[in-house]
């Protein structure tokens, strides 16, 4: 079976068991993705919602806080960043919104210069600028939280509960701020594949570091490597794969194994690392 | 060799994340705090909306649900104001300093359960702050009862229990609304707040010589 269809099966597989509220199942867990526990039909809460809330004005839940982490962690040790590729339902959407931005990019040199532009590289750091200040300093100083104006949120929570309940809602303040912020969120994935995941996402910082220590990995034979860039063509995170090593941008989609004419690029797993 | 000793860390790091987890899983309450908490409850903020309630009596409660004792050994005295919170709860935070400034009370989010009897027009209101994630079961279950239309366990929820007639029997009637009462200003808030206050107060003195729980 091809590792694309794989890919897919798996994607719906956890689309399916983050919506499995639908038929009463609720559990204590957190999504090892982001998913909002908002959602009508949501299985287990949202780990950034755990974390806001440990650390809410100072009241510092020790609990709340290391549980999401500690889930993360254990994912993110194991596979590293895979989840964005193989389980989260955003990473879903993306790959089908992803489709169009490739064609934008293919026909239009505006969109392929997006991804080549000098401070490419630094906006990928946005993302722990927002765990950093959104999920965990405001929370504390001022009580405002990631998830006040969370897109994710829109799609899955305030989208589907306005929906099944016409004229029981009525907005706040925020959801003005938050739908601003869902158009861009639609924009940037339909204009940068991956856009989300690249840098903005926060699960995804707490999950990027572990591709430094995680037990499965993409690895590259750089030595016997032929410089096509296939590899940097098909890469949905825009990374330079002939020169990666445990990158924390490295989704392990496998875009690349794929794609590789010598099959140079593999899947490796920890204990048979070389 | 750089990836040998990056696969070592990796597997140190996975046994420590796995044992902490399962220590955590099982030795706290962590589990029950996250689903009670997180999971079951309507996440308005997450949502970006608050329901959008009419401030109706009625004598229905959820299932059918029994009115709880606490609530039924103060109705006696005169009607009940509920207000359901959460630890992390920007209305709520919003609405507590109406209901402290209506009830002269003072409380914080650290208290789990308080209780302020007032008088309004020679009549005493019962008003109830609980904080779910503090509160006793019995107080936080009691939300149940009272919540209204799809919005289960939304806070803040406000609960005014007074006494109407009902086909002949005067019974537990009750009002149930939500989030900041769909107003703007605090102004605005503290009026719709007191007109709860006095629809209960007004319906308890129509009713209250036919209520069998008031004593004497």
């Amino acid at each position: 079976m091809k590792l694309k269809l794989k890919r897919l099966i798996s994607q719906f597989f956890f689309l399916i068991s983050a919506n499995l509220g639908a038929f009463g199942l609720k559990t204590g867990f957190c999504y090892p993705f982001f998913y909002c526990h908002a959602c009508p039909v949501s299985t287990s809460a949202c780990p950034l919602r755990a974390i806001e809330v440990g650390v809410f004005q100072k009241d510092f839940k020790w609990k709340l806080i290391l549980f999401p982490i500690l889930i993360l962690g254990t994912v993110g040790v194991l596979f590293g960043r895979a989840v964005c590729a193989w389980a989260c339902p955003i990473g879903l959407l993306q790959r089908g919104t992803g489709k169009v931005a490739r064609k934008l990019k293919t026909n239009y040199p505006f969109f392929n210069r997006l991804g080549t532009i000098k401070f490419e590289p630094y906006l990928r750091y946005i993302k722990y600028i927002i765990i950093l200040t959104l999920v965990v300093l405001t929370p504390i100083l001022i009580g405002f939280m990631f998830t006040d104006i969370c897109p994710v949120g829109v799609l899955t929570g305030t989208v589907p509960i306005m929906i099944l309940n016409p004229g029981l809602y009525i907005p706040t303040f925020y959801f003005f701020i938050a739908i601003i912020i869902f158009i861009l969120f639609f924009i940037l994935i339909f204009t940068v594949e991956r856009g989300w995941c690249r840098y903005f996402c926060p699960v995804g910082a707490i999950l990027a570091p572990f591709n430094k220590i995680s037990l499965y990995q993409v690895s590259v034979d750089k030595d016997r490597c032929i410089h096509c860039n296939a590899c940097s063509e098909v890469c949905p995170m825009g990374i330079d794969i002939p020169n990666m090593y445990r990158d924390p941008e490295c989704i392990l989609c496998g875009k690349c194994v794929e794609v590789c004419p010598k099959e140079l690029i593999t899947f490796k797993r920890g204990l048979h690392a070389r | 060799m750089q990836d040998k000793s990056h696969v070592k860390i990796g597997i140190i790091a996975f046994l420590l994340f796995t044992s902490s987890f399962t220590g955590l899983v099982f030795f706290t309450d962590v589990y029950d705090d996250i689903y009670s908490n997180i999971v079951s409850v309507t996440c308005l903020s997450c949502i970006k909306l608050q329901p959008k309630t009419s401030i109706e009596f009625t004598f229905d409660t959820y299932q059918d649900r029994s009115h709880p004792d606490f609530v039924l050994e103060n109705l006696s005295e005169g009607p009940v104001l509920i207000a359901y919170r959460t630890d992390v709860c920007e209305f709520c935070d919003v609405m507590d300093e109406i209901l402290k400034d209506i009830f002269d009370v003072n409380y914080t989010v650290e208290d789990g359960v308080v209780v302020k009897i007032k008088e309004f027009n020679n009549l005493t209101v019962t008003f109830i702050h609980i904080n779910n994630d503090r509160a006793e079961d019995k107080y936080k279950n009691s939300q149940n009862v009272y919540m209204k239309d799809v919005f289960e366990d939304s806070v803040p929820m406000f609960t005014m229990i007074t006494v109407g007639y009902n086909r002949g029997l005067i019974e537990e009637y009750y009002a149930t609304a939500y989030g900041t009462l769909q107003e703007n200003s605090y102004n605005e808030r503290k009026n719709s707040m007191f007109n709860l206050i006095n629809d209960g107060i007004r319906l308890y003195e129509e009713n209250k010589a036919g209520y069998e729980g008031i004593s004497s």
